[in-house]
């Protein structure tokens, strides 16, 4: 069974989150060609990715970067905590 | 079971009785293994999967290629091939899609004529379930569109359900009651590795030469044009260059530098232990994540939908497993004390409209057959015909025309996760 170390709620089972998808940041709909690439067009090799997981149980956001191809959780962070321009 | 499996049996009852009073008994090899590559090809594939496979047959025995390599990283059919759950329906939403895999299945009728091979296809019927209005709506739609253009496919009563499938709990557990369902009569089922073996036989039968445990490391281009493929074992210079690879699409796509709109998630499946025929149907439920069916050999071969975070691996969980067992148990509570013998687990490229990708790229010479996500199985015969169709002419095939990687651009999406994301 696969669980995360949060550094607000501890160590948790994985099926107690959903992920959100890539953190992409804010897109501005004046500049579609750029949005079309962010949405559409990203990375999509094995590699350390920001992503938005939502914890059901404690209806928090975190940010999580973890490798695609390993599944290592490299950090955790609170979503309240981060720059604004990491928006879900 | 279908015509062609009880024809083909008299076939083989006859090469039986031969082959019994023939002293020689060596049966030859499946495919030839080819000692070296060549420095050139007219068509280079990658990946010896089912697509890939299909693609060199037919570009070889429709038009007239012969000097073809198909590329094979691991070993044939290896990749999500091997690892789907065999399923074969042309029930989808758009009419691009119901009209790409009504083709499909018509090849695949076929198919066992086709390569001289018993595919054990065995049309089954399948029975989509609904469990909400909102899904009946669905249904009614997609009925709707499939008769439009054919296709055989209708919403029945629950009733009906439990008619063609005495064992399963309407009610499913009180939780979820079943209300109708979409049921499509060629719904059926094939033994995956058989296409693989029997479109690599014809194939090499056909002149195509099979390289396995042969990685591709690059592409090199110039002009805007493929020239060459770099491999583990030699640089092969050629100007044409099809992707059919799945979970490696982005690492193939980067070599060329083109980005797609494909991510990687592991979709995972699982066997049970054999038992005695009770499940002549195909039964699906988007609302409880699973489909099953029973194979020749008693097994039950059960699926989910893809796991819910982008992975590059074929590893396989127990959330996945615990999770399919808790939703089959609603369905067919009497399968409590079943063992489950095998799970594993394919990388599948997902697109966001849950269309493939296909055709000509920005890249000239550089075909892509990709984005086949959980439904690449059932389409490959037809994607062998419009990709060899597409590489011999440089021109779409009619069929694939609107799943070109551009539709991204124009955002013209083909919106079939109705009929694609559990619906196998």
């Amino acid at each position: 069974m696969k669980h995360f170390d949060c550094p607000v709620i501890g160590r948790r089972p994985s099926q107690e989150f959903v992920c959100s998808g890539s953190s992409i940041g804010i897109l501005l709909m004046e500049d579609a060609a750029a949005a079309r690439e962010a949405l559409y067009f990203g990375d999509a090799t094995a590699r350390v990715k920001r992503e938005w997981w939502y914890h059901k149980p404690s209806r928090l956001w975190f940010l999580l970067e973890r490798h695609t191809g390993t599944d290592t959780v490299v950090s955790v962070e609170l979503a309240t905590q981060v720059h604004p321009h990491d928006s879900p | 079971m279908t015509h062609n499996f009880v024809s083909y049996n008299a076939t083989m009852s006859l090469r039986l009785i031969k082959y019994a009073l023939n002293r020689q008994h060596a049966e030859p090899r499946f495919f030839n293994t080819p000692d070296a590559l060549r420095d050139t090809y007219d068509v280079v594939i990658i990946g010896g999967g089912g697509h890939g496979l299909a693609c060199a047959y037919h570009l070889a025995a429709e038009h007239g290629i012969r000097r073809i390599a198909v590329i094979e990283k691991a070993y044939l059919g290896g990749g999500n091939t091997g690892r789907n759950t065999t399923i074969v329906r042309s029930n989808y939403l758009t009419p691009e899609g119901v009209l790409f895999y009504q083709r499909s299945v018509e090849l695949f009728q076929q198919l066992a004529t086709t390569l001289d091979l018993n595919l054990f296809y065995s049309t089954r019927g399948h029975f989509t379930l609904a469990h909400s209005e909102a899904t009946l709506r669905t249904m009614r739609w997609r009925a709707e569109v499939n008769q439009h253009y054919g296709v055989d496919s209708e919403l029945v009563s629950a009733d009906e359900v439990k008619k063609a499938c005495p064992q399963i709990d309407i009610s499913c557990g009180g939780n979820h009651p079943i209300l109708g369902a979409l049921f499509h009569a060629p719904g059926a089922i094939v033994r995956h590795d058989a296409v693989a073996w029997g479109y690599a036989r014809r194939a090499s039968q056909l002149g195509v030469e099979i390289f396995q445990n042969t990685e591709v490391t690059g592409i090199e281009t110039s002009g805007g044009r493929v020239v060459a493929v770099n491999t583990s074992r030699g640089r092969i210079a050629t100007g044409k260059v099809v992707s059919a690879v799945a979970g490696s699409t982005p690492t193939v796509l980067k070599m060329v530098g083109l980005k797609s709109p494909v991510d990687i998630l592991p979709l995972q499946a699982c066997v049970t232990e054999p038992m005695k025929a009770w499940l002549d149907t195909i039964i699906v439920s988007g609302t409880l994540h699973v489909y099953v069916s029973q194979t020749a050999r008693g097994e039950l071969v059960m699926g989910a939908a893809v796991d819910p975070a982008e992975l590059h691996s074929t590893r396989s969980s127990l959330e996945f497993v615990s999770s399919l067992a808790d939703q089959m148990l609603d369905l067919f509570p009497f399968l409590a004390g079943v063992k489950i013998v095998r799970q594993w687990a394919g990388m599948a490229d997902m697109t966001p409209d849950f269309a493939p990708v296909m055709g000509l790229t920005e890249v000239g010479g550089f075909y892509l057959d990709a984005g086949w996500g959980t439904w690449g199985f059932k389409a490959t015969p037809v994607c062998g015909e419009t990709m060899a169709f597409t590489v011999a002419h440089d021109t779409n095939h009619r069929l694939i025309e609107s799943f070109g990687m551009e539709r991204f651009h124009r955002l013209a999406m083909l919106g079939e996760k109705g009929a694609a994301a559990v619906g196998h």
